[in-house]
C-alpha cells in the first residue's frame, strides 16, 4: 500500500469506529464530496446577489394578467414524486432481471457441480 | 522536449502527405462549410437583408459543423489496416501523436475558415477585417479550442460502434463556452458600434478555455488510449 | 434492505412537504416549487461532481468501483437534472410569463444536462471500451462547468430578457434546508441503488464467462 493509501485506511477506521460508516473507499468519497459540496451551496446560498429588476414582479401584474399557481405547484410536486419513484421502479426492474439471471447461473453452477461429482 | 515535437512534426507531414494524394477530406470539408452557410442564410436572411448578427452565428456554426466532419473522417483514416494501433505501437510519447494529429486537423481548419470568412463577407458584405488582427486571433484561438477537445475524443471514439453519431452529441455540449465566445467575440467587432474591449475579453475567455482543456487532453489521452 | 432505506427516504421526504405548506411565501404561491426546483439543482451538482472525481480514479487509477460510482452518479445527474428543468419552466411561466428565462443557472444546467444525457448514450451504444471514453467525457464535463457559467453569465447580461435572481428569505430557510436533506437522502438511495445493480451485473457477466467456456 501506498503512504496515502495507508493514511487513507487510518482515516477510514477512524471514522468507522466513531460513526460506524462502513469502511470503504467509495463511501468515503462520496461523504467527502457531499460535504463539501453542501457547504459551498450554503455559501453560495447565503451570498445572493442583488435581483436584477427587469421582470414585473408577479405582485405589481394587473389581476388579470396573472396565472393561476396551484396547478403549476401541484404539478411540479407531482413531477418530482414521478420522476423519483419512476426511477427506484426502473431500478428494481432491472434489479431483478439480473437477479434471475444470478439464480440461472447459479442453477447452472450447481447441476454442473452434481453431475461433475457423478464422474 | 524536442523529441516529442519531432514526432508531432512527423505525424502532421505523415497525415499532409496523405491528404494531399487524393484531396477527398480538403474538398469535402471545405464544400460542406460552404453549403452549411447557404442553408444558413435562407434561415436567417428576411427580405434580401440579414438578421442582426447573423453573419458571426453562421460562421461558427458551420465550421462547428464541418470541424466535426473533418475530425471524424480524420480519425477514421486511421482504422485502415490498423493503421491506428501501428502508431500507437510505436516507442515514442502517446501525448506527441495526439499533438501531431491535432496539428493536421487544425491545418485543414484553418483552411476552411478562409473559404469560409470569404464566403460570408462576400453574400453579407461585412467587414470581418476592420479589426483583423482581433478577429483572426478569435477564429485561431476558437479552432485550437474546438479542435483539441474534437481531437480527442475522435481519438476515443475511433474503434467504437456508433462513433459518427456519438462525435457530435459528445463533442457539442464541451465547446459551448467556445462558441457562444466566438460568436459573441465576432459580434462585438461586426456591429455597428465595435465593442473592443468586449472582443479581447472574449478572446481571453477562449484562450483560458485552450489552455485548460490542451493540459486536459494532453494528460488524459494517454489513459484514455490505452485500448 | 434497499425497500427499507426507500421507506425512510419516503418518510423523510412526506411530512416536511406537508410542513411548509402552512408557510405563507411573500411572492406568491408559486413560490414554493422552489422547494423541489433548488434541491433538485443541487443533487444534480452534487453528483456531476461525484461522476468527474469517479471518473478522474477510474482513468488513473484503474478501479473498476469507482467506474460504477461513475456510471451510477451520472444516471442520478441525470434524473435531477430532468426535475430541476422540468420544475423550473413550471416556475418560470407562471412568475415571468415565459417558459425558458435563458438565465445563467437554467442554461448552465441544460448544458450539463446534455453533457451527461450524452455520457449515458456513450455508455450504451458505445460498444466495447466506453467506459474509459466516458469518464474522459465526465472528466471534460467537470472542468467544463465554470466556462459554461462565465460565457453564458456574460452573453445573458448583454440580452434585456434577464431575469430576477432569487433571494432566500431568512424565513424560509427552515423548510429549504430540510428538503435539501430530503433531496441528499434521496441521492444516497439512489446512488446506492444503481451501484448495487451495476455490482450484481458485473457478477453475472462474470459467471457468465466462466459458464461459457464450457
Amino acid at each position: 500500500m501506498t503512504k496515502t493509501d495507508e493514511k487513507l485506511m487510518r482515516i477510514l477506521c477512524i471514522l468507522n469506529r466513531v460513526t460506524n460508516i462502513p469502511v470503504a473507499t467509495g463511501n468515503f468519497i462520496l461523504l467527502l464530496v457531499t460535504v463539501i459540496v453542501l457547504i459551498a451551496s450554503a455559501t453560495v446560498v447565503a451570498i445572493q446577489p442583488p435581483p436584477v429588476e427587469e421582470f414585473v414582479p408577479i405582485g405589481e401584474l394587473p389581476e388579470g394578467d396573472r396565472l393561476p399557481a396551484a396547478p403549476f405547484l401541484v404539478s411540479a410536486y407531482s413531477l418530482v414524486w414521478i420522476f423519483a419513484f419512476g426511477y427506484f421502479w426502473m431500478l428494481s426492474r432491472r434489479l431483478s432481471v439480473v437477479e434471475r439471471e444470478l439464480n440461472d447461473l447459479a442453477k447452472r453452477a450447481g447441476l454442473d457441480s452434481e453431475t461433475e461429482s457423478k464422474d | 522536449m524536442s523529441e516529442f515535437f519531432r514526432v508531432a512534426w512527423l505525424v502532421m507531414c505523415k497525415d499532409i502527405r496523405v491528404e494531399s494524394r487524393s484531396r477527398e477530406m480538403l474538398y469535402t470539408t471545405t464544400f460542406f462549410a460552404a453549403s452549411c452557410v447557404l442553408v444558413f442564410s435562407f434561415a436567417f436572411v428576411r427580405s434580401g437583408r440579414p438578421v442582426v448578427g447573423a453573419e458571426a452565428g453562421i460562421i461558427w456554426v458551420a465550421l462547428a459543423y464541418a470541424g466535426q466532419l473533418a475530425l471524424g473522417r480524420a480519425f477514421e483514416r486511421e482504422l485502415h489496416q490498423d493503421a491506428l494501433r501501428g502508431l500507437l505501437l510505436a516507442p515514442v510519447e502517446r501525448a506527441a501523436i495526439f499533438v501531431g494529429k491535432l496539428l493536421g486537423i487544425m491545418l485543414l481548419m484553418v483552411v476552411v475558415e478562409a473559404v469560409v470568412v470569404f464566403f460570408v463577407s462576400v453574400l453579407f458584405s461585412t467587414g470581418f477585417f476592420d479589426y483583423g488582427l482581433l478577429f483572426i486571433s478569435l477564429l485561431v484561438a476558437g479552432t485550437i479550442g474546438f479542435a483539441c477537445v474534437g481531437a480527442l475524443f475522435a481519438a476515443m471514439l475511433a474503434r467504437s460502434q456508433s462513433r459518427t453519431v456519438l462525435l457530435p452529441v459528445l463533442l457539442y455540449p464541451i465547446t459551448v463556452p467556445v462558441l457562444i465566445a466566438g460568436v459573441n467575440g465576432t459580434l462585438a467587432l461586426i456591429q455597428s458600434e465595435p465593442n473592443l474591449d468586449l472582443a479581447r475579453f472574449w478572446l481571453a475567455l477562449i484562450a483560458f478555455f485552450d489552455v485548460v482543456f490542451m493540459t486536459l487532453a494532453l494528460w488524459t489521452f494517454e489513459p484514455l488510449m490505452t485500448e | 434492505m434497499s425497500l427499507l432505506i426507500l421507506a425512510a427516504a419516503m418518510f423523510a421526504a412526506a411530512p416536511i412537504f406537508i410542513a411548509y405548506a402552512p408557510n405563507e411565501a411573500t411572492m406568491g404561491l408559486v413560490y414554493k416549487i422552489v422547494y423541489f426546483h433548488v434541491p433538485a439543482w443541487f443533487m444534480m451538482f452534487l453528483s456531476i461532481f461525484v461522476c468527474g472525481i469517479a471518473s478522474g480514479i477510474y482513468l488513473f487509477k484503474e478501479r473498476v468501483s469507482a467506474d460504477r460510482l461513475a456510471y451510477s452518479a451520472a444516471e442520478v445527474a441525470v434524473l435531477f437534472g430532468a426535475i430541476g428543468l422540468t420544475t423550473g419552466p413550471l416556475w418560470a411561466r407562471v412568475s415571468w410569463g415565459v417558459w425558458w428565462p435563458w438565465d445563467v443557472r437554467t442554461t448552465l444546467a441544460l448544458i450539463l444536462e446534455m453533457t451527461f444525457v450524452a455520457y449515458l448514450l456513450l455508455r450504451k451504444y458505445g460498444g466495447p471500451g466506453s467506459e474509459k471514453l466516458s469518464a474522459g467525457l465526465a472528466l471534460f464535463g467537470m472542468f467544463n462547468v465554470p466556462f459554461v457559467y462565465v460565457s453564458v453569465n456574460v452573453w445573458r447580461t448583454l440580452h434585456p430578457q434577464t431575469t430576477v435572481v432569487p433571494q432566500l428569505p431568512s424565513a424560509m430557510a427552515g423548510p429549504f434546508w430540510w428538503c435539501v436533506l430530503a433531496y441528499l437522502l434521496l441521492f444516497v438511495v439512489m446512488i446506492s441503488g444503481r451501484r448495487r445493480l451495476e455490482e450484481q451485473r458485473a457478477i453475472v457477466e462474470r459467471l457468465r464467462l466462466v459458464y461459457d467456456e464450457d
